[in-house]
């Protein structure tokens, strides 16, 4: 088929022209919110050299006068990565990160096992790489199966993967905390004999080796094509819960309702509870013991707003039997629960970071540095001078200048003391790249940590187990 | 190229003369809302996802250089809005489609995008992106690596899988 035909298509598909009155609606939000351009300042031939010097000067300069906790050398060039797409940990000290490679739109995932200080690239795809395991959170360092479209990667040791198939175009997976049993949602065209829009669960019980069809009648079929339960998070190999988020048919997102399954034989059997049924979105939840806290939201299901998301606080004191509300409401875009009792609040656009150490009572706010420019000048933008191995030019700001500048994607920390957030120049895209920053005293200060080239960028082959 | 009339409003937005950004901006509002709509498939979303990057690009037009093209630049601002809004879903979206009636629903999904909207969204971000940039708003691979902050040859190399990948979730001869 011809590019001409498939664009008809996508235009019969997808055909649609902005409502009447959108533009002006565009001009008058822009007329509301006060804000100026960023004017990037001049600089002048004669000078450019001097700004070079004094750039490289302080880069090396500053981390000793801010006295910062010791950040290792890089060991090569940063990784002109384009984007990230997963960031997680599985344990305090592990952790895993997704990203792609700006050259040759590979992905490529890194491995950290030293709460972020060192990242190792371990694996290299062509497609997207996505995070199937239920939170990462029963994953160690080592043993984690991955999923790109279309197959499994299972590894045992973080280097040397293996690769099992999937049915085409099949969506999430969820496994047990064993990494053996799991549940995946596939599209109707794999399996014959299925309506056509019909969704199908496929069951495995050897690590998605084998898969075989669930009926209609099984328990975890329902849960999932009818519930809309489809991410499944285990706490052992028995206990788990479900938070449907979805009503279907078709797209519903705006009437969201947050339900409540559990299942206490290892995903067999759900049975649904009435503990924390809200209309409202289900945006974080910790468990400790017997003591736990959930958190919802009203309004966008998204975080890509610049207003904030008012965030509604429940606790429970019955490991998730009873819930009741805080009456504690939050005004930001995102929230992790690290603890009960300490939670990391972002709120844009001014990416301001609290933290509360006391479930709430009490918060401190805390400012993220900006990350120094990339190194990659691209067609269509400014350039900015930089110093050899991207050693940072004359935008180097000292940390606590942030002012929205860079936008933070992704923020994770796996202690009340060690975090790391995922920077981004997201707007500039051609000279987009990512700065990992590290902080190792509870976010109060932040460090830069380098990646590694990864080995070639035609190491795309999977290693021979 | 930028024209001398883009040049000069581009100026003016830099210095902050907002009716100069908005002489820029509308030309490719259409374009931009397409964008959006053809990744998100919500015509309310989309028309906040452009809202959203209007006011990011607003905000950052002083790193556009002189000269440089604008469209591309604003596709990308407002790709990535499209890509932060889905990432902002706390959990993994799967859209239900209704059970098929009377054996019908096939060719009316057909005739109707339905299925190749559904097909879409089975994508990840990317070749969603990448898509859209080429077979609905007809941009060439030069300007789409420019968007996507890719190599010429990257994004010919990502279209492709893009366009296997389609065709797998359609489970069509003909695309």
């Amino acid at each position: 088929m011809d590019d001409r035909r498939i664009s008809e298509r996508f235009r019969n598909a997808l055909d649609s022209d902005p409502h009447p009155g959108a533009f002006e609606r565009l001009q008058r939000s822009l007329d509301t919110r006060a804000a100026m351009p960023k004017t990037r300042p001049k600089i002048w031939p004669a000078t450019l050299a001097g700004l070079v010097a004094v750039a490289v000067v302080v880069a090396l300069m500053v981390p000793r006068l801010l006295n910062h906790s010791a950040v290792p050398a890089a060991s090569g060039p940063v990784v002109p990565t384009r984007s990230t797409f997963g960031f997680t940990y599985v344990e305090t000290s592990s952790a895993w990160w997704v990203l792609e490679h700006r050259h040759t739109a590979d992905t490529i995932l890194f491995r950290s096992t030293d709460q972020g200080r060192h990242w190792e690239a371990v694996l290299s795809e062509r497609e997207e790489i996505g995070f199937p395991v239920p939170s990462g959170s029963r994953l160690t360092s080592t043993d984690v199966v991955l999923a790109t479209p279309g197959k499994l990667l299972r590894s045992a040791d973080g280097r040397h993967w293996t690769e099992e198939p999937l049915p085409a175009g099949s969506s999430t997976v969820s496994f047990l905390p064993d990494l053996r049993q799991g549940w995946i949602l596939g599209p109707p065209e794999g399996f014959p004999g299925a309506q056509s829009t019909q969704l199908s669960v496929l069951h495995t019980v050897d690590g998605g080796r084998t898969w075989s069809q669930l009926p209609a009648a099984d328990a975890a079929h329902s849960l999932y094509v009818k519930a809309g339960c489809i991410s499944p998070v285990f706490f052992d190999s028995r206990a788990g819960f479900c938070p449907n988020q979805l009503l279907g048919p078709v797209v519903l997102i705006a009437t969201v309702r947050t339900a409540w399954w559990t299942t206490a034989d290892g995903g067999r059997n759900w049975q649904p509870s009435p503990a924390l049924a809200t209309n409202e979105l289900l945006v974080g939840m910790v468990l400790n013991g017997s003591r736990g806290v959930a958190v919802t939201a009203t309004g966008s299901l998204f975080t890509g707003s610049s207003v904030p998301r008012r965030l509604h606080v429940y606790r429970t004191q019955d490991s998730g039997g009873h819930w009741s509300n805080s009456g504690l409401v939050l005004e930001a875009q995102y929230i992790q629960l690290i603890t009960t009792d300490r939670w990391v609040v972002w709120t844009t656009p001014n990416d301001v970071i609290r933290v509360t150490t006391d479930g709430g009572r009490s918060f401190t706010t805390q400012t993220l540095p900006v990350p120094p420019p990339a190194a990659t000048p691209s067609p269509g933008v400014s350039t900015v001078p930089v110093g050899p191995a991207g050693v940072p030019g004359v935008e180097l700001k000292p940390p606590g200048s942030y002012g929205g500048a860079f936008v933070i994607s992704l923020l994770r920390f796996s202690s009340s003391q060690v975090g790391i957030v995922d920077e981004s120049d997201a707007l500039f895209v051609p000279l987009s790249h990512h700065a990992l920053l590290r902080t190792t005293d509870g976010g109060l200060h932040w460090d830069q940590v380098p990646l590694p080239e990864p080995p070639s960028l035609s190491w795309g082959a999977l290693p021979t187990p | 190229m930028s024209t001398p009339s883009e040049v000069w409003s581009l100026r003016g937005a830099k210095g902050g003369d907002r009716a100069a950004f908005d002489e820029l901006l509308r030309p490719l509002y259409a374009r931009a809302y397409r964008l959006a709509f053809g990744i998100l498939h919500d015509a309310d979303e989309a028309e906040d996802a452009v809202q959203e990057a209007a006011f990011k690009a607003w905000r950052k037009i002083g790193n556009l250089r002189e000269g440089a093209p604008l469209e591309p630049w604003f596709l990308a601002v407002v790709g990535n809005q499209c890509r932060t809004i889905a990432r902002g879903r706390w959990w993994s979206a799967v859209r239900m489609a209704e059970p098929p009636v009377n054996g019908s629903a096939v060719a009316g999904d057909h005739d109707s995008g339905l299925d190749l909207r559904a097909a879409l969204r089975r994508l990840s971000h990317r070749h969603r992106l990448v898509l859209v940039l080429r077979y609905y708003l007809d941009l060439p691979f030069e300007e789409i690596g420019v968007v996507l902050g890719l190599s010429d040859r990257a994004t010919r190399s990502l279209a492709r899988r893009a366009l296997a990948r389609l065709k797998l979730a359609l489970g069509e001869e003909f695309l």
